[in-house]
């Protein structure tokens, strides 16, 4: 009581009391800073499938194909369901949602009466719903019906032509399909640079006609727009024509400019040196008109220097630049470093031995932490570092614990979304695994493989080869027949020509000679196996007693040849277990 | 206790009683018992409504029969509408009934789906149900079944 009273005085007398309350400040907050949050603590999970698939054995993929197909198909049914919404918009006019979700509502149906009245409400709504050919022709109707139309507008949909090459913006993929989108889009498949730019498009047309009419700062907008979008769909002469042409008019460059000029100096110089020097004299015009360059300015100009491959300066050149972009202030994102590692290792042989790859890998979980445990897309270039990085540690450096570290990054926090499609996440597996598979050991390869199969990563036909191999010289013997079940998962047993490769490795990984002492209950299984074989691929010899409906099936992939031997590979292995399973013998016959 | 709803306009009049089984003995959603005792129950058909709270659960969780609960009319109309939209959609697919769990402004479908369709089927069926149904109640909505193997898994008894 006394220890109270004494221990409660002390506490107002130790205490300074402020005279005046001051409320804390308001942190300003997202809307979704919640799930934002939440989204932080939840890592890239290999032991469940993927949040787009129902939790349930039936309708969780478990091949890459099957996969595809059942994303795919979730995705076609959203088209259809949008379709209905398109097609009886009136029943969904009905809102209880506040404040209303967009989303949620049908597209505004584009009615072609109501846009028939040319006037500029008319072109702002076309230019708003992605209509630019259509806002195009209104325009025309509008000069010959001579109604008056701001310069504001005019420039806009001008803009708008630029950056689409004269055509509508394609129509966003949802995000199931996006992750296909290599194989969806079937065009540019190889990744050269073409050259997509419409010569005598509605661009040109509207540039010659503003031309005459611009005033000088509508000339620097018009100019740069225009030269912005030459870059952009890779028509590098022309482009730099009008380039040429704006220096004679004196109209000035503008920062967006430079960044396309500075990204296709390989398609306006032949010679290495050539471009080096085409980007120095266009870096110090930049500083004489004093215009700052940012992050987009770095990254195109060593996209250039990657394009410049076996380049000697190259790599001195990089780290110069990096350090001109830390005096700048301006952080390197993971573009950056994708294409510091493509300088630095230009091809299979060369750059060993300059270990940039593990010391950028620090220098990014330096920075990592120091933005608080998270990366944010700053660039378009970032979707190919961690491809790139791969890469090159698995074919240049072939060192087990980069590969490791380089996974162990994509792995911490969000990192994986930075993967975008699916291809790059294929090729970024099967370069991981080809490297594991030769120059690691078997605890450490194992628990990464099935950390990472087969929710995440569905190997191919040539990493399932790599992988019996890798049993085999490791004589892993306890997986043996939990292969034959995953290989049944991933849908590589089965009648196609492809296949048969596989098969035939399992079963001359069984057929080893160094397992003479099998116990009991491994004999049991392999007899299992084999048996499933048989039914699988049963064979048309003589030697079989009983005709079965399934061959006709069969017949049209396998030759009788192969089948035979699956066949005696099959009896072969049963003929080693049927000392002990005389009665299993009898019962294959049967089916045989 | 029993509660006698008149199913017949003459059942309680002061010149005629009838005691006719079907029209008197009958309760909602207990049924009688068959002479061949084949009528297939599922567990929850089984626990007949008298039940409910003590050993059986409603089949939607909502928070609108709280004190302070809103808009309870709103989402009786809601449920109705779902769970006729899903016996029409998903055609004979549902062996359960559709369970429907709101949480936040979220709306979560549950059931057992027999394997009958192919699984492209069954995701597109979700994908389409999931977009419009959240369309056209302006709020997410979330399936999350599970499949069983055809609807005989779910008979508990005959009755």
């Amino acid at each position: 009581m006394l220890w109270r009273i004494f221990h409660r005085s002390i506490s107002t007398t130790t205490t300074s009391r402020s005279k005046s309350f001051t409320y804390p400040q308001h942190i300003h907050r997202s809307p979704t800073a919640i799930l934002e949050s939440l989204n932080s603590c939840a890592q890239t999970d290999g032991g469940n499938p993927a949040y787009l698939f129902m939790d349930d054995p039936y309708l969780i993929p478990t091949s890459a194909h099957e996969k595809r197909q059942l994303s795919l198909s979730k995705a076609s049914g959203k088209k259809a369901a949008r379709w209905i919404m398109d097609r009886y918009s009136y029943a969904f006019f009905y809102d209880v949602a506040v404040p209303s979700i967009p989303s949620y509502f049908p597209n505004y149906t584009f009615d072609e009466k109501e846009f028939i009245e040319p006037n500029e409400t008319t072109l702002y709504k076309l230019m708003n719903w992605n209509k630019i050919i259509k806002a195009y022709e209104i325009y025309k109707k509008c000069l010959d019906y001579k109604i008056n139309i701001s310069d504001a507008c005019k420039y806009a949909l001008f803009d708008l032509l630029c950056i689409y090459n004269s055509d509508n913006p394609m129509e966003i993929l949802l995000p199931e399909e996006d992750w296909y989108r290599r194989e969806l889009n079937e065009t540019n498949q190889s990744g050269l640079i073409q050259r997509t730019w419409k010569d005598n498009g509605l661009a040109k047309q509207m540039f010659e006609e503003l031309k005459l009419t611009a005033t000088s700062e509508q000339k620097i907008r018009l100019y740069n727009s225009f030269a912005s979008g030459l870059f952009k769909y890779n028509h590098a002469e022309k482009a730099m024509l009008i380039i040429d042409e704006m220096k004679q008019n004196n109209i000035s460059l503008d920062l967006i400019t430079y960044n396309y000029l500075l990204r296709s100096t390989s398609l306006i110089k032949g010679t290495y040196d050539t471009r080096w020097q085409f980007i120095i004299e266009y870096l110090n015009e930049m500083k004489q008109n004093s215009i700052q360059p940012n992050l987009r300015t770095f990254n195109s100009i060593f996209y250039t220097l990657r394009r410049c491959s076996l380049y000697e300066r190259g790599p001195t050149l990089a780290l110069s630049l990096l350090n001109e972009m830390r005096q700048y202030g301006i952080e390197p994102s993971l573009g950056t470093w994708a294409h510091i590692i493509m300088i630095f290792y230009p091809n299979d042989q060369i750059g060993y031995e300059t270990k940039i790859l593990p010391q950028i890998m620090d220098e990014l979980e330096k920075q990592y932490e120091l933005n608080g445990n998270q990366f944010q897309w700053r660039d378009i270039d970032d979707r190919e570092f961690f491809a790139n990085a791969m890469f090159k540690a698995t074919v240049n450096c072939r060192e087990v614990d980069l590969a490791k570290h380089i996974h162990r990054f994509q792995m911490t926090g969000s990192n994986s979304r930075f993967i975008p499609d699916a291809f790059k996440e294929q090729m970024y597996y099967t370069n991981m695994f080809h490297l594991l598979f030769r120059f690691d050991i078997p605890e450490h390869v194992m628990s990464l493989w099935e950390s990472v199969v087969p929710n995440i990563y569905l190997p191919s036909k040539n990493i399932i080869e790599d992988f019996i191999e890798f049993l085999s010289t490791w004589n892993i013997k306890d997986y043996y027949v939990r292969l034959w079940s995953d290989l049944i998962l991933l849908g590589f047993i089965n009648n196609k020509r492809n296949n048969r490769r596989i098969i035939e490795r399992y079963l001359t990984l069984l057929i080893r000679n160094d397992q003479e002492n099998l116990s009991n209950e491994e004999m049991k299984q392999y007899a299992n196996i084999a048996r499933q074989i048989l039914k699988r691929f049963p064979s048309i010899s003589d030697e079989d007693k009983q005709q079965i409906d399934h061959t006709t099936d069969n017949q049209e992939n396998l030759s009788n040849e192969e089948i035979k031997q699956y066949a005696n590979i099959a009896r072969q292995i049963l003929k080693r277990f049927s000392l002990t399973f005389d009665e299993d013998e009898q019962q294959i016959d049967h089916i045989t | 206790m029993r509660c006698y709803l008149s199913t017949s306009s003459i059942l309680h009049s002061w010149f005629v009683k009838l005691t006719n089984v079907t029209q008197v003995n009958t309760e909602a959603g207990i049924p009688k018992h068959t002479r061949k005792r084949n009528y297939p129950l599922t567990y929850e058909q089984r626990q007949f409504p008298k039940l409910i709270g003590h050993t059986k659960t409603w089949n939607t969780f909502n928070t609108s029969n709280l004190r302070d609960g809103k808009r309870k009319a709103e989402i009786v109309r809601d449920d109705l509408f779902l769970r006729q939209f899903i016996y029409g959609t998903w055609h004979s697919l549902f062996a359960s009934e559709l369970i429907i769990k709101r949480r936040h402004n979220m709306i979560i479908l549950s059931g057992l789906v027999t394997r009958t369709i192919h699984p492209r089927r069954m995701y597109f069926l979700i994908g389409y149900t999931e977009e419009i149904l959240s369309a056209l109640l302006k709020t997410p909505v979330k399936m999350e079944i599970q499949t069983i193997d055809s609807k005989d898994d779910v008979i508990f008894t005959y009755w």
